[in-house]
């Protein structure tokens, strides 16, 4: 396989990457005859001789195993909640996976537990191929979010606000002392003071516009401290 | 309007020459952009001569109403729509018959373009204003939405431009505006819009409007795919504008 791009190129759809017999598809990319070109607006990163492409921009596609914030929106049929997790599908959280508990929603009803516009964290159990997903909240940390206020990035740039080992998620929580939980679907949950709610959520968004160029964490780091002194 | 006339015989556009002083293989000058709806999932402007187009996506999202929903596949929707100032005499607001079929043309040509497999059960909604118009307005649409597909992050074969190539008489050339277009002149003048996918060398949309002879067709449509391929590398740096300004 013979690379044709640069480490940090802006890539657009149909631009070939590299060329060769032993072409493997990717996220984000396809093959066409012996050339493997991309599909997706996005930035390459070249690391040990592998391509990978880092989406700019798209909306998010749900993978089974992937933690995620979500809207109940329907709460009608029996036994099951249906969720917006911010993708073109609907998710379905089935009451046997609400809790680790028993839950009584004969006694109590649907609505006892979780109520219309209520958010909630939670992970993707199952995705069939016909894209219904299933959730669940049997794991430790996925709960009900109450209070707080719920901001949106662009479900691509979720790695870039964890930062490595979640150094950025954590730095923006301890200067801002705030609580967020991030959700791999772009969705992102802010709790405490309304200041500081809005200075947390000045970075995130810049975050979100500028996550794509190098020295991002120095910059977000200097932006937290100005908001500090004053 | 006419060609030139001398001693009362009519010169030929090949000797004349086209009315804005144009090469026969020359397009208009055009300008694009991209991101410029904030509301919108992908945005795109394009100006090519006098011709405005803008576009708007929204989606990948859940298909409305459900009985339209596709199984297995993204549903797109094409919405073309000339504004009223648009043109010389006031357009009709609303839907016509003319922009219901646009609608469907361009939307044809985008599917060709678009990885629909990928999305299944959701839709695509592609919303055209042409704010401006002097020919190739449906040429200049399907540019804005395949640029503001891609700034949706919709995964895409290719970009898809499309330029309008035909006939002046016995002149053939590229990109005809509405003067153009209104010649009657000896053979008159032929209008041949085409969308071009350059990966994968296909014309996804190929309509024709005149006469015209199976040479000069072959002869038009090859100077076509050459400004496709012009127009291509335009859009392409676009959006690499857009992401390295940052």
């Amino acid at each position: 396989m013979k690379i044709l791009v640069k480490d940090g190129q802006i890539l657009c759809p149909g631009d070939v990457m590299a060329s060769g017999d032993d072409l493997k598809e990717f996220e984000g990319s396809y093959i066409n005859g012996k050339e493997l070109c991309a599909s997706i607006v996005s930035k390459a990163s070249i690391k040990e001789g592998n391509i990978r492409l880092i989406a700019l921009k798209g909306a998010y596609l749900p993978y089974e195993g992937d933690y995620v914030i979500g809207k109940i929106i329907d709460v009608n049929a029996p036994n099951w909640y249906f969720v917006d997790i911010n993708c073109p599908y609907e998710a379905g959280l089935n009451i046997r996976e609400a809790s680790n508990q028993y839950l009584d929603t004969e006694r109590y009803g649907m609505t006892h537990y979780f109520n219309y516009g209520e958010i909630i964290f939670s992970k993707i159990q199952n995705v069939s191929d016909t894209m219904r997903i299933d959730l669940t909240m049997k794991e430790n940390g996925l709960k009900k979010l109450t209070g707080g206020i719920l901001t949106s990035i662009n479900p691509n740039k979720f790695a870039r606000l964890l930062g490595k080992d979640d150094s950025m998620i954590n730095m923006i929580q301890e200067k801002t002392s705030t609580k967020i939980v991030v959700g791999m679907n772009g969705l992102v949950w802010i709790s405490g003071k309304a200041t500081d709610i809005k200075r947390a959520k000045e970075a995130i968004e810049l975050i979100d516009l500028e996550g794509h160029i190098e020295g991002l964490t120095k910059k977000i780091e200097d932006m937290l401290k100005k908001g500090e002194k004053k | 309007m006419t060609a030139k006339k001398t001693e009362g015989k009519r010169l030929s556009y090949k000797t004349t020459g086209r009315f804005d002083k144009r090469k026969a293989n020359e397009m208009r000058p055009i300008e694009m952009s991209i991101g410029l709806l904030p509301n919108c999932s992908g945005s795109a402007r394009v100006k090519v001569g006098e011709t405005i187009a803008i576009a708007g996506v929204y989606g990948p999202k859940k298909t409305r109403p459900k009985h339209e929903e596709l199984k297995d596949k993204l549903l797109i929707r094409c919405y073309y729509d000339l504004v009223s100032f648009s043109v010389p005499d006031r357009a009709r607001p609303g839907p016509s018959r003319r922009s219901t079929e646009l609608g469907m043309v361009i939307k044809n040509a985008l599917e060709r373009s678009v990885f629909t497999e990928y999305y299944p059960r959701s839709m695509v909604e592609v919303f055209i204003e042409v704010v401006q118009a002097d020919a190739g307005s449906r040429c200049a649409s399907i540019i804005a939405a395949s640029l503001a597909l891609a700034d949706a992050g919709i995964e895409m074969r290719d970009l898809m431009p499309a330029v309008a190539c035909g006939k002046i008489d016995d002149l053939i050339c590229v990109d005809l505006t509405k003067a153009e277009e209104d010649v009657h002149d000896g053979e008159g003048a032929t209008d041949i819009p085409i969308a071009y996918l350059p990966s994968t060398d296909e014309i996804t949309l190929l309509q024709l409007d005149g006469n015209i002879s199976k040479e000069e067709l072959g002869q038009a449509l090859k100077m076509g795919i050459v400004a496709c391929k012009e127009i291509h590398n335009q859009m392409k740096q676009t959006i690499i504008n857009k992401y390295q300004k940052r």
